[in-house]
């Protein structure tokens, strides 16, 4: 065990924990944000194809994981692409962790301070929410993986309170026909683009095989996870269709949190209030794993990646300094809004279909030349 | 690991512990007797006796007074001196504990653990007669328990070791005794059982033990302090019990145990953040009451931490939460406070954490006076004269009680200090810092350990099989394996059943 | 060391910007409970009524205000008295007919944008002055806008009962046309007078009361009434529960099916309904003043051109959509509609005439 996972007890983390990771990873800004553009009750079957698709995508990372190189961590991609090269792509993948998780935080920020604190810029939540990342990131990777399980259990609950759209009165299920579309809707390759990109995410485990313990059976687990993301997104998309109607839901923004508005408990009403806040752990486990993969990244940039020492700091504030600067100059509008989620279902969508077969096809290269010699 | 090591290596070539000072330097015999008798200047009650007996010649015996049994001295040391002869003393005295010892230092030592010694033949001899200043075995008053056993520790070590040993009684049951502190030279007794605790365990155990350097140790969480992996941590990382029946259970389940002399509390490591919410009591109730008690505790914890910052949160920031009606009593309530929330509720926490100070501290006699100036001087008037809603007044005492629910005592304290950091949160970002709050907590316990395991098991690491007794209790039949985070060598608790109807002749 | 930097950063970039976000201190604001919107004098205009909530002693007051939008309203308002007036616990908003008639959608927008206002806000149409009325009761009673509010909250499945919510997914259904509850002040009384029907946002239609539970039994899939009084026969039905289906086919047109249970609570004509052929008649008589009654209903909507009771829907299949972008809303007013009824009545004999 590293020096870095001080209090790293307990072991490395078992293949189980694809599972919550693979799905936390997935659902964490479009389950927000995917009703807003999936409108007609039958893209539930895109939902699912996308997750099938993406299925085929897991098993290719799993190859890539079980192979040797993956388990050694950064001497692996030494081997498999050359010490150069690695150092060459770590600079833009710096670039792409900062900014997909300024998209990702300050979305969360914005649905935060619109609808609990009007009055108060997003940018003042953000160093608290740092705060909260850094101190996750601090105990390391060992343990920052292992904390998903309690941003699993803090998140997942969520979903239970949605149940109550799909009891009637409530929900009239002729809102739900016709679920075999006469005519497709003409943004489809927009729509499929997103669907894709709220599927992404599990990429970033193929650049942590050295932290399970072992990954055979690893299979089975992402796509537990993978299925387990698709059941939320049908039934949060289910829900809000039944709640609201196609039509009046392509008015609201964010009709999730909206429709979390509309739930009464007798003790408390408005529960957007408690949802919006705990859906937080969610954010701050993902920002720790991207400050602690900017560290990494930093590091082999820097050519210190033998020492496993040092550059966590740096990353940190590097981090802060991003996000500020990004939510400040570049997040004003709504219409930029949009642009921006776009532009990540771009990135992400194309990371996760190239970096797992890139990585795989990469390792497998070498190991026939290896063989031919 | 490695620091800890060298540490370790340092620690044994200063002068550490009583035990290694033997090894230190070839002791110098013939100066055994004026060294001791220097060391004994100004202690009034240090005695020296000077016997002749007939083959040893003279022989001269040390002792303090205070600590020891002048009866048995008499009956087992002197008599048999001036009565009997023999070329050796363990001819004559036929006390059980009468060893030899190698230097003076150690002869010192021995002499304030109440031991007398002898000098003779020009050499030095030990014989234990402490005084039995003891105290009876009674019910524990921390933990009590309504069925059940009643015994509890005391501040004899060896008395505590024969509570555990009867209910533990095989041989793989260790003990090994360390002295610690330079001054007091307390006895600490690390147990555990060879062949189940995981030799890891047990390892980091010795280590720690024998790395404790201070004076003076008076109780065990003294130790624990020396002991814990994270000293700044609100959370208890050690369980400390005065019932031997939860000592014998955590041995038993693979944990390590140590006895600290002069305290009746024993320390258990490793243990986990659930652990704490467990009671012997929950082992005796029918297994779906217990699960139900137990979950209540969970939620009183939480309930104890969040209430009173949720009433400040939703009084300043979220009014659009409350239900219409509830809302207009909260108004009606508040309308003529002079503080605002926060203020108010933290005024009314102070008091009651000093009124429960108070209670603690006062004679149990004048406690009924605090009850009343608590109760009717503090809450009626308070209300009465406008400086506190008696909304609050609820949630301050209904926190109260929630958090007496939980069986440890330091955990209700750390709740406590959490909810004093949440209060702050609430009054400024409400829920939304009560939830970040709430996942720094998380976030702390998740980095936690205790004797380096990880302290919030079985939830991070995730170990399934535990489960079944960590929020519900199951019935016992079904938890045939020790808990797994412990890794114990013998996983299996229900390998030998072999309890058969005892035969006679 | 390092969390105490982390700390310290924090706090200076937290601090620089903001230390202390506008709290809603409970004693100092004003939580409005209702909303009164009429039609201001001419044009755009519009006026706001509100309710004022107050604690122990203060007096209750009912306030107005007159300007082209809501916020402007809240505005004069919160200039004109002491504490701030937050909507986030506005429960009930009231139209006035005139206001209804010309267009609300405009303020349910308001409405909806605003983050701190329920989506479970009652909705209710009024005829006649209600400010006026507000004014008088509020003296008489001081919590009168809490009692309205559990009278909403109570009646939620026996008379028509529309949130924010619920007015919207009707509004922006193509299949459907919202509705709202209609009172009537007489007097120094509020009177639910039945439903007003709405086409797009603006009131085009009633459903006098005494129709109104029809206009229920059509709505709703499951339905149950105390009473359902039918004058034209001299009796009145009691513990009357219903269900609803409807089906649509190409030939036939849409078909509505009531099953409607129920007893004989008061009866008044000159029947023996002891009698066995007697009290078939009786059945058969009340089943098609039922059938009746509702067709009539429907075919004034049909006439309208409105579907209140979201009837479009049972149009939709699983593979297709019989009247697709707004077809529905052009085509309804010449489909057939059969209502049959399906009547099971019980307690006849009770009350034998007397000879």
């Amino acid at each position: 065990m590293r020096t870095e996972e001080r209090g790293a007890s307990g072991g490395l983390w078992p293949a189980s924990l694809g599972w919550l990771l693979v799905n936390r990873f997935q659902v964490a800004l479009y389950v927000l944000f995917l009703p807003d553009v999936l409108i007609h009750p039958y893209m539930i079957w895109i939902i699912l194809l996308v997750g099938v698709l993406s299925h085929f995508n897991l098993r290719i990372l799993s190859k890539w994981l079980q192979t040797e190189e993956a388990r050694l961590g950064y001497e692996g991609f030494v081997r498999v692409l050359g010490g150069r090269a690695v150092r060459l792509l770590a600079v833009p993948a710096a670039v792409v962790i900062l900014l997909e998780s300024s998209i990702l935080t300050l979305d969360y920020l914005e649905v935060s301070h619109h609808i609990l604190f009007p009055s108060v810029s997003k940018l003042t939540l953000l160093p608290l929410l740092w705060l909260a990342s850094v101190y996750l990131a601090s105990q390391g990777m060992i343990l920052t993986g292992r904390f998903v399980i309690i941003a699993f259990i803090g998140s997942f609950w969520i979903m239970t309170l949605f149940l109550q759209f799909f009891f009637p009165p409530a929900a009239d299920y002729a809102m739900l026909l016709p679920l075999v579309p006469q005519k497709w809707d003409d943004n489809i390759p927009y729509i499929l683009l997103t669907l894709w990109a709220a599927m992404a995410g599990p990429q970033y485990l193929a650049f942590t095989g050295s932290r399970f313990a072992s990954t055979s059976g690893m299979f089975r687990w992402l796509a537990l996870g993978n299925a387990l993301s698709v059941l939320e997104y049908v039934v949060f998309f289910l829900a809000v269709t039944l709640a609201f109607g196609p039509e009046y839901m392509r008015k609201l923004d964010y009709p999730v949190v909206q429709l979390v508005r509309y739930i009464e408990l007798p003790f408390f009403e408005r529960l957007e209030t408690i949802v919006v806040p705990f859906h937080m752990i969610v954010y701050i486990f993902l920002d720790a794993f991207f400050i602690l993969f900017l560290r990494d990244v930093l590091r082999i940039a820097a050519g210190n990646a033998g020492k496993a020492k040092g550059f966590f700091g740096l990353a940190a504030v590097l981090w802060l300094v991003f996000v500020y600067l990004f939510g400040k100059y570049f997040w004003a509008s709504e219409t930029r809004h949009l642009f921006w989620i776009h532009f990540n279902s771009w990135l992400t969508g194309a990371a996760y279909a190239l970096v797992p077969s890139f990585l795989a096809l990469a390792a497998l290269w070498r190991k026939r030349k290896r063989k031919r010699s | 690991m490695r620091w800890l090591m060298r540490l370790f290596a340092s620690l044994r070539n200063a002068s550490g512990t009583g035990e290694e000072r033997g090894n230190s330097g070839a002791p110098v015999r013939g100066s055994d007797l004026e060294n001791l008798k220097r060391a004994f200047q100004n202690i009034h009650d240090a005695e020296f006796v000077e016997i002749e007996n007939e083959r040893l010649g003279k022989v001269t015996l040390l002792y303090i007074r205070s600590l020891i049994d002048i009866k048995q001295l008499q009956e087992f040391v002197i008599a048999p001196l001036q009565r009997e002869s023999g070329t050796d003393l363990r001819d004559i005295v036929h006390a059980a504990h009468l060893t030899a010892l190698d230097n003076s230092e150690q002869a010192e030592t021995a002499a304030f653990k109440g031991a007398v010694i002898l000098h003779a033949g020009g050499r030095l001899w030990s014989v234990s007669l402490s005084s039995a200043l003891n105290r009876a075995v009674e019910p524990s008053k921390q933990e009590a328990v309504i069925h059940g056993p009643q015994d509890s520790f005391t501040e004899q070590v060896e008395n505590n070791l024969t509570l555990i040993r009867r209910r533990l009684a095989v041989s793989s049951l260790k003990s090994e005794r360390f002295l610690v502190g330079g001054l007091s030279h307390t006895t600490v007794i690390l147990l555990y059982i060879e062949n189940l605790t995981n030799p890891e365990l047990v390892r980091i155990a010795r280590e720690k033990t024998a790395a404790v350097h201070s004076d003076a140790f008076f109780d065990s969480s003294h130790l624990s302090q020396f002991l814990e992996d994270h000293i700044h941590s609100v959370f208890p990382q050690f369980q400390q019990t005065d019932r031997p029946d939860a000592v014998a259970a955590a041995l038993a389940s693979g944990k390590v145990v140590w006895l600290v002399e002069n305290t009746p509390f024993a320390l258990i490591a490793p243990i986990t953040f659930f652990d704490l919410f467990q009671s012997p009591e929950d082992y005796i109730h029918r297994w779906p009451v217990a699960s139900f008690l137990r979950g209540m505790r969970f939620f009183a914890f939480l309930f104890a931490m969040v209430l009173t910052p949720f009433y400040v949160a939703i009084t300043m920031h979220h009014y659009q939460m409350v239900p219409l009606d509830l809302l207009f009593v909260v108004l009606e309530s508040r309308s003529e406070i002079p503080f605002n929330p926060f203020w108010e509720a933290l005024f009314m926490m102070l008091v009651l954490e000093i009124l429960k100070e108070a209670s603690l501290r006062m004679p149990s006699k004048s406690g009924q006076t605090l009850g009343i100036v608590g109760g009717i001087v503090i809450g009626q008037a308070g209300v009465e004269a406008n400086i506190t809603s008696n909304l609050l007044i609820i949630h301050v005492a209904v926190t109260a009680i929630a958090s007496f629910l939980i069986p440890n005592y330091l955990m209700t304290n750390s709740s406590k200090l959490i909810q004093f950091g949440l209060l702050g949160l609430a009054a400024w970002l409400g829920l939304w810092g009560i939830t970040l709050g709430l996942i720094l907590v998380l976030i702390h316990l998740n980095g936690l350990t205790s004797l380096k395991q990880p302290y919030f098991a079985p939830l991070t690491p995730f170990y399934g099989m535990d489960w079944k007794d960590t929020i519900v209790r199951l019935p016992l039949r079904w938890m045939p394996r020790r808990p797994a985070y412990l890794k114990p060598l013998d996983p299996c608790r229900m390998k030998s059943g072999n309890s058969r109807p005892e035969k006679k002749g | 060391m390092r969390f105490i930097i982390a700390l310290g950063l924090t706090l200076m970039l937290a601090g620089c910007s903001w230390l202390d976000p506008a709290t809603n201190v409970l004693e100092e604001i004003s939580p409005t409970i209702l909303l009164y919107l009429d039609a201001g004098g001419s044009g755009e205009e519009a006026e706001s009524t509100i309710v004022l909530p107050a604690v122990k002693n203060e007096k209750k007051q009912v306030l107005t205000a007159r300007g082209w939008s809501l916020k402007e309203h809240r505005q004069k308002l919160t200039f004109g008295h002491s504490r701030e007036f937050k909507s986030g616990q506005l429960r009930m908003l009231f139209f006035s007919e005139e206001l209804a008639r010309r267009g609300i959608i405009r303020h349910l927008n308001t409405m909806l944008l605003d983050q701190e206002i329920s989506n479970r806000l009652y909705m209710a149409v009024v005829r006649g002055d209600f400010a006026g009325f507000l004014r008088e009761q509020i003296l008489l009673q001081k919590n009168y806008d809490r009692i309205l509010y559990k009278m909403f909250r109570h009646y939620e499945n026996m008379m028509t009962v529309q949130n924010l919510h619920m007015f919207l997914k009707d509004y922006y259904s193509s299949y459907a046309d919202p509705n709202l509850p209609l009172f009537a002040v007489r007097g120094d009384q509020l009177v639910y007078t039945g439903t007003a029907l709405f086409r797009d946002d603006r009131m085009v239609a009633d459903v006098p009361a005494e129709m109104d539970c029809f206009f229920q039994m059509v709505d709703s899939e499951h339905g149950s009434f105390p009473t359902v009084p039918m004058p034209g026969l001299e009796v009145v039905l009691g513990k009357v529960t219903t269900s609803r289906e409807i089906s649509y086919d190409d030939k036939r047109g849409v078909v509505i099916t009531l099953h409607v249970e129920g007893q004989v609570d008061e009866y008044a004509g000159d029947k023996n309904l002891g009698d066995r052929r007697e009290a078939e008649q009786f059945i058969r008589d009340v089943k098609e003043e039922l059938e009746e009654r509702v067709r009539g209903l429907i075919r004034s909507w049909q006439k309208l051109s409105i579907d209140p009771a979201r009837i479009g829907l049972s149009t939709l299949t699983p593979f297709r959509e019989r009247f697709p972008g707004g077809e529905w809303r052009r085509r309804w007013p010449e489909i057939p509609v059969t209502v049959r009824v399906d009547l099971g009545l019980t307690n006849l004999g009770m009350i034998k005439p007397v000879d």
